[in-house]
Formats: structure tokens, C-alpha cells, sequence
């Protein structure tokens, strides 16, 4: 420590001789306003154009400037939605000068200043690559329960699936611009306020083998948000080097604007509902001409009415020199599944101070405990869901006085019934994050900033069967498994702006970064419990475990942004990353990237051009860049020959590893181009967002199998590329912009076409039948055929059933062809919105193991078909081999939101004592629309997985949510 | 350690000394922390031994399914039940866990073998000279076992990526080749104590008798060999009244209690040894074998395995009584039909005794029992002669040999 203060000491007169004063300066002060409804516009952001001076707007469209240096000053004035407003004005030393500002909607968005891949904050207008900003209103607005599932439907390149109808988010999976990885993780790096944050969804017990019930991105309110960027491959992402393969997703939350103390609350409750029955076997004979049974259809007795309440209050306010954001949240869900429920609780406090003129401080901390309560399902044989399908729907799962009878299925199955009202497997997370930024400008040209993250969390995860009600766990078992994680970001970022003549400006950003991650799991168990007690003391056959992980990435970069008369811009950069990961000879990586932005209608001829004529603002952006990808934590080790424990004679013994370590362990590399260009129509009310991608990720890491007779199995290699083609398009249009009326669309289409371009081993299967194959998508669907005749036609034998093919072939592909999503946004007068949602995803297939499921235990609506002869006995069992069948077209669209609101009169909320109520209606995933014969398409078994996708095999279904919520303002 | 590179200044400038990027596995040991050092050798030979008892139940239910001694159960998965058919395909665990766990067992011993001698001197003469033996038998009973699953086998392994493949002749004389090192060192210098109370198989106490073992793997493999003479004098050299077993616990679990009753996959078909039901009901040999239990089984009635009926249940390395059968049997080819009768006499009449082993406990001798080899548990094979080469060696060794055919044809 003391070599940096002597480091500061020899810093500070060098730097000290540039800095701003407070003499000569006046003061600047104005309103914003919007330009058609004259509504004040709160969190604009104003700036003294050639200077790091700004400011957000209060909530009533104010600003103040106290010291700016005396003189003549273009200020300017951005808001997401809005054009930018760029007016001079003249400062007098010691006097004060008023310039209110009039924002024009507007669906172009070249001035939005980003920061993710940036280095710096930049104008979007910069950039060659293309990004994506979501603003905290329309994620509060979406209602979903985690921000991650609040982008449904609002980018294009984005896949983001709710993997199922869970309490507390579902499990939510997202997929930028395809799949990039096959084992190693294909989730993009989350940085929430420059933290790198963990998004882990390891379950740690077994709830379903290998679903995912929650995401830890759960553990952030979305209350809390104000803006989120997004980039979506490595031309966009090379700054964060090997860990950008999947694209950045950062979220920025709310610092607090200036202003008296503005509190706020927001409350919402929901009530959940199952959105579709499964057809069930409900014929009432065993068979045709039978004798009579009684059959239960247990969804009327597992599903309930869940319900969702959240409150969050919030403090806010500060001057131009202090900015302070305080929350408290809570909320609690119960699912649609009784036992199935998510509280979570926390608080945050962001601050800013402004030190001295040339260096602000930023802190952000936040607290959050997230308590699930849990049960199995998916292919767990003790799933509630997968009890009722196991199960002929003429067996009783009621309790006989008082005792729950067994599942007939096996003794690894459970009573549904039973576990709903027995079992337990409750989580319990307590999170911190929190963030150190400082930022010092000791010139109007450089910027020195650096930030120190810190996420860090306890997940306690139980399990607890009691006795006597499972046979394969007939003394119970009680397991506490406890995951320790954290991660501790360093970053530092350098900026020097330079004018090397008035039509050449350059920027020179010089950055490191230093990542560290340990995750510790220590998992206690027993069994043989005693009566009455859940905790693992109570059992008498006690075992132990416990495995660590650590990572540390470090990476330096030297970023080069050059820029010709303000219209054309290049940008080149190198980042040289490396990861403890990979053994000393391969890792140091060096991922360049080159970019380019050409704003074509700043041009003076642009506007007597043929397009011209047609278009309002016309920019082309290209860019190329290079990124990488690391093992996720259970392959962190992959590098070295390892040894482990094999007992015998209760004493700890030792064998190798079958799996061979490998030193030239490198990252997946991936490398992307883009082309694309932003089209401003009828003077930007509209606009045009097109992006053409390429991306190719080589070194794809897979296990190459090994001799088996050398004593090893496989060795963790680099085998094979892949590569992503897709395009991009968003169109935006203000429709209406009027004093009374402002109804605005947004337009989103992406589409996608993997392929595993070269793998050099043999074709792998994930899962189930998900295979990674050379020349086909990532996870196709690779099972037996019907057998068909010449004609095509299935073929069937003599009593009607079909007939095998026992060959095997590629059936189905879970990757959709494309999606899209239309939102309309309508403000009638001061007081109304009214939203509307839809999106969909077309051409890709789901794997109906759930239907499969049905046929084996007869338990499905083909099942009664079959018990009424309308189908031939032996049908269902004679298509069970034939996964064809139940490959099914997973094509969806989905009424997602439809909310309006209404902000009550200022005069009426006054007299309650507030300054603002909002009261909103909504409803969530309303309806869906598809030919998918299960619950939901739009779910996955296997969570984040990678290949494995597109497996429906009895998760929890999405539920329909309606949404009352209040928004009060003090 | 990484903390250190806290303080932004300090991390701007001296970060890449700082921050360490070469970080050990915390939770499994480097292979230099086993080969040489004197604790690792020592944690490799229990491993050795951990490895051999994990897998015995992979050299006994691919032949039980497939001379129908056992049967898949209605809930196995189908793999099980095509073995139980005779249908194999080259990926199914019947073809691939033998191969694969054996041969993990092979490098273990080969680990050993390669690294223990040179930490002689840490080790002690006793120490080391009780791991190179169990090195080499354990080494010779994988190989014993793979040889009468497969037609032909890689015999050197050792650090060879693409192993080259040897007759069944050839792999036999380095099986008994491998017996005769153990059987050397063993005599050469007893293992001493440290060896016999924490490394040797046993808890707490009998378990694995080494002298005994590599006798009777000897007679095993003699007799395969068709050197009749040394078989009947190795059977002669095990002992009667001594069992040698692999101990199991809850932390090792018996593989065979897995397989048929965690699992329940494969359990002991209700007409086991027919011969035995049918002629004479009296033998207790199957009572000692199966207890029966009328379960529906895929293709016909099963019972459960009456010696692996708990997780702890230990699993023999072979029977005394097998050493009687294998001796009439040599004796026979010798020419010596009373002596081998006399041994055929003293199986049927066993009864009695602590021992845990098959007792028919018959008065009269029988000569329907003559076939009844009740010691012998699993491993004629009936439907086919030889499993496939498993995929997982095909694909990666191109000097895996074709396929066996599937006839019938002689299988030995």
C-alpha cells in the first residue's frame, strides 16, 4: 500500500497543474422538456459539449451546472426515445445562465452514450458494432419476475427462454446470436454496475437431475434497474476477452438523480394460473368393454392458483455533487405447484460523491436473501409432475388413514402427493455486491477510472425424504449441501482524447483486468433419520464431500478510437488475456478487433442524395472481432494428470483419473464480423436497425475419447469449429406523436443458423437424443424413424400399428429458424399506456419426452384412444422406440404483455399525500398460440445447457399471470 | 493470493507478478504427488485394490446374462436385456465396463510397478515387496478375466496410446508369467506388517490371502493353458480351510449388491443350474448362491443373489472348491481317474465347516453331478463366444482386430 501512496504523491502536482478551478466559472441551469407533450423529462442526461461536465435531470426536468468555466458552451441534452437537443449558450463568470432544452421523440438512437465494450462512454455513433440498451421502465414494465425474463421479446439476436414455471424466475436461459459452446457454457458474462456477477444455476441437490430451477440473476430486483446494454458477440465484446464468447449483458442500476429526497413505491400483486391441461387417460373402463375404474386426473389436485406479491420502496436524491439511490425489496411467490414458492429480500444504496472537481467516487452495495422452497420434477423419478405420468390414472395417490401409499412404479418413485406434502428442499441464498469506482479527470481529456467488484454468496440448498417414503430411501435422507462463491473484479481503464487537427480527434484507452473466482460446495448427508427432525444430524449414516474451484483471468488492453470530421469513425483494439485454466504454453491469447462507423447523412450532399430523399439519418457500421470462451468450474482442472480418491478397506486410496489432462488446453476462440447500418425514416420518427453476422468459433472444447485399455477414458480437448450466420433487424417507429396521443412500435426479427462446421471426433449425443454432429446444428434431434413406405407414407403392420424402422436419423432441430416480437406502445393524453407484447419463435422442434412418458405408463390422451380401441392395442407400444413420433414443430407465438396504465391526476395523488400514482393492470404470457400438443413449448429439461435443448419431459409449467401494481411516488 | 493484487497502483504496475495464474487442483492430487512419494505409492496400492473390487462385478454378469445363470429385470435397461438375448451391440456396458475397468486396474498396477521400487528405500524392503506382489496379481487377474471375455487383448498398455493386440495363447503365458513375479516376490521378501495392516484388502480382518490367490490363479490359468500338471499342483498348494476375499463397506459398496439390488438390473435366473434343482434338491449349493424370490424378470422367473444381499457383502476371489473341480479336471487329462474322482468326491460330500463357501453337504456320490460346477459361478457363455471389442477401444486403436463372428463355434 505505501508504494501507491508514493506512487500518488509523485502523480499528483503533474497532474494537479490541469486541473479545473472554480475561478472564472458561472452557473448553468435549465429544464427539459418534451417537445410535444411539454411534459418535463426526468434523467436526461446534459453535458458541456468538449468537456466531462454533466448532469441528469431531476424528476422535474431540471439541471444545474454550478461552475462551469465562463465562456461560449454547446450543452446537450439525450434521453433513450428522444433525439438529441444540442443548443449554445454564453457563461458569465459569477453569474448564472438559464437554457431549457425541448427533446423530439425519436426512434433513432446514434447519441445513446454506452459504456459495454467501449472501454469509455461512447456515442452509439462510434461504434462499428451494433448494441443493445433496454431502459429499467420497460423491464419494470414486463412484469416478469427476473430481469432476465424481462427481455423476452425486446432484442433481436436474443433467444431467452424461461426453462420452466418454477417459483422465482423459472430458470431463465439466454442465447445471444446462437450457441457458441457445447459443454462449456453459452450465457453471456453478466456485469451488473461493472461487477462481474455470478449467473451459476447449479441445483446442488437433485430436483431433477439436470434442470436448472433457478438462476442467480434471480437474486437481483428488477425494481433497481435503469438501463441495460447488451452486445451480442466477440466484434462487439473483445475487450473482456476470454470470457465474452456469449456475448455482455451489463445492468446499470439506479444511482439517484438530483433533487429533494423523492421516495417511491412500487407494490404489485399476481395471481398465477395453469395455462393448459395435459390430456390425461380419463377413459372410464380398463378397456373397451371392460369393467369400470375410476381415474384421476391429478392436475386438479397438484396445480393451485399461485400468487406474487412485491413491494419495493425506494429514496432518491442528491445534487450536482451527490447522488444517492436507497431500496428495500421484498417479495414472495408461490408457484402453481403448492410447496413450490420464492421470497426474496434485500436492500441497496448507491452513492456518488464528487470528491473534488477532477475525482468522483461511486459505491454500490447490495443485499439480498432469496429463500426457495423447491420439489423434484423433470425425469426425477420422485418429480411431482413426472408422479402423475408414471403412474396409470387409476391408482389412488390419496393418503389411507393418514399414510401416503407408494408409487407402483418402482422403488425409486415417489408419491406425488406425498412429496407435495412431505418432502422438502428448501435454498436459501445470502448475496452481497457491491462496487468501488473512481473516476479522476485531472483534464478535460483524461480519464482515469478504476472499480473493484465484489459478488460474493452463500447458497445453502437442503433435501429432506422422510422415511418410509421412498423404497429405494427407506431410512430417509437428509442432505445440506452449502456453495460458496465469490468473485473479485479489478479494472482499470485509462482515457486520453486528443483533437490532432479540427477534423481528426483521437481516443486512446489503456485497461487491464483481473478476475478471481472461488467456489467452494461442501455437501453433508445421512440417512437413517430419526423421526421428526429434518436437519443431516438426525441420520445415523453420515457421509461428507467437498470440491473447490478457483479462477483468476487477467487482461490487459490498448484501444485506438480514431475519428474524421465527427461523421466517420474507426476503432481498433488488442486485448492479450489469460486464464489460469490453461496450461503456461497456450495462455496468453491475444484477441484483436477492428471496427468502423461511417454517419453517411452528416455528409451535406447526403440530403440532395437519392437516399436522401427516402431516409432521414443514414449510418454504416462494420466491425470484426475476436473473443474467447473458458471450461465451466467442473472442467476448471482439465490442464493437469490427476489422481482420485478410490477407497477399499475403509481406507483412502488413489487411481488415476480417467479422464487425462491435457497442458495444451486452449480457449474456445471465436471470431465474428458484422455488417450493418442504421436508416432513419420521416425525419427519425422511424428507423431501421440491420445487422448481418458472422461468427466462427474454432478450438470448441469436447471430450476427445480415449483408448479405454490405456486406463483412460477421454481427455478435455480442442475438437472442432462452429459457426453462427444470422441477421438482426429492429424497426422502430413512432406512428403518433401528438400533444394527446403517442403510439409507438417496435419491430424485432432475428434469425439464426448454426452449424458444427468440423468436429474430429465421432458424432456425441447429449441428453437424450440431442447430437453434435459435423454439418448439422448444434443438439438436432438424432433418433430412430417410422418406417415408411415408397410413397413416404408411414408404414404400419397388419393390425395397424406402426412399425419400426430401427435405423436412425437426424429428426428434428431444437434451434429455431427465427424470432420476432411486436410491441405497441400507446400514451392516450397524461394519463393512459397501454402495452402489447407478442412474440414468437418459428421453426424450431421440441422433443415431447413427456407425451413419450404418457405412452409407456398409459397415462395420456392417446392412451384412452388405445383403451378405446380407437387406436389398435399394442399402438402406443409399438411407436414408444420411434422418437420421430414425438419430435414435434415447437413453433409458438405468445400474447406476452399486455399492461395498461393509468397515472392518476397530479391534484388527486396530491391529496393522498403523494406526488404520483401509477396504477397498472397486466398480464403475462397470456396465450399462446402453437400446434405443441404439451404444456409449453417454450421450456427446456436441461436448463442452460448448451446442446441439450429443446426437451420437454414434465417440468413445471409457465404459468398465465395477471398483475395488479401501484406505483406512488412521495 | 489474489487479494494482493488489491490497490490499484500496485495492480497497474506489478499485476503480472502479482496475481498468480498457475493454480494447483485443490481437490485431486497431481499424479508427481502420487509416483513419488512414499504416502502416494501407498494410496495408489488401496487404490489398486479399490479399483479390482469395483469392477468384479463386471466380469460376472456379461457371461451370467448370456448363458442365462442370471437375467435382466423387467426394469433394466435394454442393454441388459439384448445381452440377456445374446444380442450385443459394441457400446452397451456389458461390452464396454469389463474392458474399460479391467484395463484401469492394469495401469494402476502398471503405476505401481513402474514408480514403486524406484522409493525403495521410503517404502522399506517389506512395504514395497507386498505392493509389487499385489501389482502383479492383481495386474494377472484383470488380465486372466479379459482373456476369457474377449477373443484377443492388448497385454502391454502401459503409456501406449494405440496398443497392439495378442492371441489368447500369448496373453495366457503373460498372465502366468505375471503369477510367477508375484509368486517370486512374495517369497523373496514377506510383506511385512505395515503392508498386511494397512494396505492388504481386509476388514478388519481376513480379506485378501495373497499366497493363496496367486496358487489359485495359477491353477485357474494352467489349466487354461492346458499344462495339467502344474494346475493340479497349484490346486493342491491352496489351502482348504482359508477364504480369500475382497472385504467391501459402505464407502465401497459390493458392485454386485449395486447391479441387483440398487440398480436391480441383473439377478440370478429361478432355474439356475437347472441340474442342481432338478436332479437333486438335496445339494446345498444353491441355496448358498440364491435366495429364491419368484420376481418377474424379463425373459424368465428370477431370485436374488443370496451372498450379495448388503452393500458390505464381500465378494470371494474364488472358492476352495473351485481348486477340487480344477484338479479332477487335470487330473482326468492326466490320466489319473481315481484321483480325480477322489476330488470330485470331496466337493460333493463337503458339508459342514465355518468356512462361508458352497457346501453341497450330498452323502452318496453322484455322477450327474459330474457338470454341476457350482463353484464356478459366472463365466461359461453360451449364446455367444466372445463379446465385441467395445467401441470405446475401436474408434481411437486401429489395431483393434474384427469383430468375433457370433457363431457358436469352439469358444476355447
Amino acid at each position: 500500500m505505501r508504494s501507491s501512496v508514493r506512487t500518488l504523491r509523485v502523480l499528483l502536482p503533474f497532474l494537479a497543474g490541469t486541473t479545473l478551478y472554480a475561478q472564472d466559472t458561472g452557473t448553468l441551469r435549465g429544464r427539459v422538456t418534451d417537445a410535444a407533450t411539454r411534459e418535463p423529462v426526468a434523467d436526461a442526461r446534459v453535458a458541456v459539449e468538449g468537456s466531462s461536465v454533466a448532469t441528469t435531470t431531476r424528476a422535474n426536468g431540471e439541471y444545474l451546472f454550478p461552475a462551469v468555466p465562463a465562456g461560449h458552451h454547446a450543452v446537450t441534452a439525450r434521453r433513450v426515445g428522444y433525439a438529441m437537443a444540442r443548443q449554445e449558450v454564453e457563461v458569465a463568470a459569477g453569474d448564472t445562465a438559464t437554457l431549457d432544452l425541448a427533446l423530439r421523440a425519436a426512434a433513432v438512437a446514434l447519441d445513446v452514450v454506452v459504456v459495454t465494450g467501449a472501454a469509455a462512454p461512447t456515442e452509439t455513433r462510434v461504434l462499428g458494432n451494433s448494441i443493445a440498451t433496454v431502459d429499467g421502465a420497460t423491464v419494470t414494465q414486463s412484469q416478469a419476475v427476473t430481469v432476465d425474463a424481462a427481455l423476452q421479446g425486446k432484442l433481436a439476436g436474443a433467444q431467452i427462454i424461461q426453462n420452466s414455471g418454477n417459483a422465482g424466475g423459472g430458470g431463465v436461459s439466454v442465447r445471444l446470436r446462437g450457441t457458441s459452446s457445447l459443454i462449456s457454457g453459452s450465457e453471456p458474462l453478466y456485469i451488473v454496475d461493472g461487477v462481474i456477477v455470478d449467473n451459476n444455476s447449479d441445483q446442488l441437490v437433485d430436483l431433477g437431475a439436470r434442470s436448472n430451477v433457478q438462476n442467480r440473476l434471480a437474486d437481483l430486483n428488477p425494481n433497481d434497474v435503469e438501463r441495460i446494454e447488451v452486445i451480442r458477440g466477440a466484434a462487439a465484446a473483445a475487450l473482456y476477452g476470454s470470457r465474452a464468447n456469449n456475448g455482455v449483458v451489463q445492468i446499470f442500476t439506479k444511482r439517484g438523480r438530483a433533487g429533494a429526497p423523492r421516495f417511491s413505491w412500487q407494490t404489485r400483486y399476481s395471481t398465477e394460473h395453469l395455462a393448459r391441461h395435459l390430456g390425461m387417460n380419463l377413459y372410464p373402463f380398463d378397456t373397451l368393454g371392460g369393467t369400470a375404474v375410476t381415474r384421476y386426473d391429478y392436475q386438479d389436485y397438484i396445480f393451485q392458483p399461485g400468487h406474487l406479491v412485491d413491494n419495493t420502496l425506494s429514496v432518491e436524491g442528491g445534487d450536482e455533487r451527490t447522488g444517492y439511490y436507497l431500496s428495500g425489496a421484498w417479495s414472495d411467490e408461490t408457484s402453481i405447484l403448492p410447496s413450490n414458492s420464492s421470497s426474496r429480500k434485500g436492500a441497496r444504496l448507491n452513492l456518488s460523491q464528487q470528491l473534488y472537481p477532477t475525482l468522483r467516487v461511486t459505491l454500490g452495495a447490495n443485499f439480498v436473501n432469496t429463500h426457495n422452497e423447491f420439489e423434484p420434477n423433470g425425469e426425477q423419478t420422485t418429480g411431482v409432475i413426472t408422479g402423475i405420468l408414471f403412474t396409470p390414472t387409476t391408482y389412488s395417490y390419496f393418503p389411507v388413514n393418514g399414510v401416503y401409499p407408494r408409487s407402483p412404479a418402482g422403488a425409486t418413485f415417489a408419491n406425488p402427493l406425498d412429496v407435495l406434502a412431505n418432502w422438502r428442499a428448501p435454498q436459501d441464498v445470502n448475496r452481497f455486491t457491491g462496487s468501488a469506482r473512481a473516476r479522476f479527470t485531472p483534464t478535460s481529456r483524461l480519464a482515469l477510472e478504476y472499480t473493484v467488484g465484489y459478488d460474493g454468496y452463500q447458497l445453502e440448498v437442503g433435501q429432506f425424504i422422510p422415511r418410509n417414503s421412498l423404497v429405494s430411501e427407506l431410512t430417509g435422507r437428509s442432505t445440506d449441501v452449502v456453495r460458496d462463491s465469490r468473485i473479485i473484479n479489478n479494472d482499470g481503464v485509462a482515457t486520453f482524447d486528443m483533437r490532432a487537427s479540427d477534423r481528426v480527434g483521437l481516443r486512446t484507452s489503456l485497461g487491464f483486468n483481473h478476475t478471481w473466482q472461488r467456489q467452494s460446495t461442501v455437501t453433508a448427508s445421512a440417512r437413517d433419520l430419526l423421526p421428526g427432525v429434518e436437519v443431516v444430524g438426525a441420520g445415523g449414516i453420515p457421509a461428507a464431500d467437498q470440491r473447490l474451484v478457483e479462477f483468476v483471468t487477467l487482461g490487459f488492453y490498448a484501444q485506438e478510437a480514431v475519428t474524421w470530421r465527427d461523421r466517420l469513425y474507426v476503432t481498433g483494439a488488442l486485448r492479450w488475456d489469460a486464464s489460469s485454466t490453461f496450461g503456461p504454453d497456450s495462455r496468453w491469447q491475444l484477441y484483436p478487433k477492428l471496427s468502423g462507423s461511417y454517419v453517411v447523412s452528416d455528409e451535406a450532399w447526403f440530403a440532395g442524395s437519392p437516399a436522401g430523399r427516402v431516409l432521414s439519418s443514414l449510418r454504416l457500421r462494420a466491425a470484426l472481432g475476436y473473443a474467447g470462451n473458458q471450461p465451466s468450474a467442473a472442467n476448471a482442472y482439465s490442464r493437469f494428470d490427476n489422481y482420485v480418491k478410490a477407497v477399499n478397506s475403509d481406507r483412502t486410496g488413489v487411481v488415476n483419473s480417467t479422464t487425462l489432462g491435457n497442458p495444451d488446453l486452449k480457449p474456445e476462440r471465436q471470431r465474428e464480423w458484422e455488417i450493418g447500418a442504421d436508416m432513419g425514416f420521416r425525419a427519425d420518427r422511424a428507423s431501421v436497425e440491420f445487422t448481418y453476422y458472422n461468427k466462427l468459433v474454432t478450438d470448441l472444447l469436447l471430450f476427445r475419447p480415449l483408448t479405454t485399455s490405456t486406463g483412460y477414458v477421454q481427455r478435455f480437448e480442442n475438437i472442432g469449429t462452429m459457426s453462427n450466420k444470422g441477421l438482426e433487424l429492429a424497426i422502430r417507429s413512432i406512428n403518433l406523436d401528438g400533444e394527446r396521443i403517442r403510439w409507438r412500435t417496435s419491430v424485432t426479427y432475428s434469425r439464426n443458423r448454426n452449424r458444427i462446421a468440423t468436429l474430429s471426433v465421432a458424432p456425441f449425443t447429449f441428453g437424450y437424443i440431442n447430437r453434435v454432429q459435423e454439418g448439422q446444428p448444434v443438439g438436432v434431434f438424432f433418433g430412430e424413424t417410422y418406417r415408411r413406405d415408397t410413397t413416404g407414407a408411414i408404414a404400419y403392420d397388419s393390425l395397424g400399428r406402426p412399425i419400426r424402422s430401427r435405423t436412425s436419423a437426424v429428426i428434428g432441430d431444437p434451434n429455431p429458424d427465427w424470432l420476432g416480437s411486436i410491441l405497441n406502445e400507446v400514451d392516450v393524453g397524461r394519463h393512459l399506456t397501454f402495452r402489447v407484447l407478442i412474440d414468437g419463435s418459428f421453426g424450431g422442434d421440441v422433443l415431447n419426452l413427456t407425451r413419450r412418458i404418457q405412452d409407456v405408463f398409459g397415462t395420456g390422451a392417446d392412451a384412452a384412444l388405445e383403451a378405446a380401441r380407437i387406436l389398435p392395442k399394442g399402438y402406443l407400444a409399438a411407436r414408444l422406440p420411434i422418437f420421430e413420433e414425438y419430435v414435434e414443430n415447437g413453433s409458438f407465438t405468445k400474447l406476452r404483455e399486455v399492461s395498461l396504465t393509468y397515472r392518476l391526476a397530479e391534484p388527486l395523488a396530491r391529496r393522498v399525500g403523494a406526488k404520483a400514482i401509477d396504477l397498472t393492470v397486466a398480464g403475462r404470457n397470456l396465450h399462446t398460440w402453437t400446434d405443441y400438443r404439451g404444456y409449453d413449448p417454450e421450456m427446456n429439461l436441461f436448463g442452460q445447457r448448451t446442446v441439450e435443448r429443446g426437451n420437454d419431459f414434465a417440468t413445471v409449467p409457465i404459468p398465465r399471470a395477471w398483475t395488479f401494481s401501484a406505483r406512488v411516488t412521495f | 493470493m489474489s487479494l494482493r493484487c488489491f490497490g490499484w497502483l500496485r495492480a497497474a504496475t506489478v499485476v503480472l507478478i502479482a496475481c498468480k495464474l498457475d493454480l494447483a487442483n485443490p481437490n485431486d492430487p497431481a499424479a508427481g504427488d502420487i509416483l513419488t512419494s512414499r504416502e502416494g505409492i501407498i494410496r495408489l496400492a488401496v487404490g489398486l485394490q479399490a479399483r479390482y473390487g469395483a469392477g468384479m462385478d463386471d466380469f460376472v454378469y456379461p457371461g451370467g446374462l448370456i448363458t442365462d445363470e442370471f437375467g435382466a429385470t423387467t426394469g433394466a435397461l435394454q442393454s441388459y436385456k439384448d445381452a440377456e438375448a445374446g444380442t450385443l451391440l459394441n457400446t452397451y456396458d456389458a461390452v464396454e465396463t469389463p474392458w474399460r475397468t479391467h484395463y484401469q486396474t492394469i495401469k494402476t498396477a502398471n503405476d505401481l510397478l513402474a514408480n514403486a521400487p524406484s522409493l525403495r528405500p521410503a517404502l522399506g524392503d517389506s512395504t514395497l515387496s507386498g505392493i509389487v506382489t499385489i501389482s502383479y496379481l492383481f495386474k494377472a487377474m484383470s488380465l486372466g478375466e479379459l482373456l476369457q471375455l474377449y477373443q484377443e487383448l492388448p497385454i502391454n498398455t502401459y503409456a501406449d496410446s494405440t496398443p497392439g493386440f495378442v492371441n489368447r495363447t500369448t496373453a495366457l503365458t503373460h498372465v502366468l508369467a505375471l503369477l510367477d513375479s508375484a509368486l517370486a516376490q512374495y517369497r523373496a521378501i514377506r510383506p511385512g506388517s505395515e503392508f498386511n495392516t494397512t494396505i492388504r484388502a481386509g476388514i478388519p480382518a481376513g480379506g485378501l490371502n495373497i499366497s493363496n490367490t496367486i496358487f489359485a490363479m495359477q491353477a485357474r490359468y494352467q489349466r487354461l493353458a492346458g499344462d495339467d500338471a502344474a494346475a493340479a499342483r497349484a490346486a493342491d498348494s491352496v489351502s482348504r480351510s482359508v477364504l480369500s476375499f475382497m472385504p467391501f463397506s459402505d464407502q465401497a459398496r459390493d458392485p454386485i449388491y449395486d447391479l441387483s439390488y440398487s440398480a436391480v438390473y441383473v439377478k440370478p435366473r429361478d432355474a439356475w443350474r437347472l441340474a442342481v434343482d432338478s436332479v437333486n434338491s438335496a445339494d446345498g449349493r444353491k441355496a448358498f448362491h440364491v435366495a429364491v424370490a419368484a420376481i418377474t424378470g424379463n425373459r424368465s422367473a428370477l431370485d436374488q443373489f443370496a451372498q450379495f444381499a448388503a452393500t458390505t457383502s464381500p465378494i470371494p476371489f474364488y472358492y476352495p472348491g473351485e481348486m477340487l473341480l480344477i484338479k479332477a479336471e487335470a487330473l482326468t487329462n492326466l490320466g489319473d481317474v481315481p484321483g480325480a474322482r477322489a476330488a470330485l468326491d470331496s466337493v460333493i460330500t463337503k458339508c459342514g465347516g465355518a468356512l462361508n463357501e458352497p457346501k453341497a453337504c450330498l452323502t452318496a456320490p453322484d455322477d450327474t453331478l459330474l457338470d454341476t460346477p457350482a463353484e464356478l459361478q459366472a463365466g461359461l457363455i453360451a449364446k455367444r463366444c466372445w463379446l465385441l471389442y467395445p467401441r470405446s477401444e475401436r474408434e481411437p486403436n486401429p489395431n483393434t482386430p474384427p469383430d468375433p463372428s457370433d457363431a457358436l463355434t469352439a469358444c476355447f
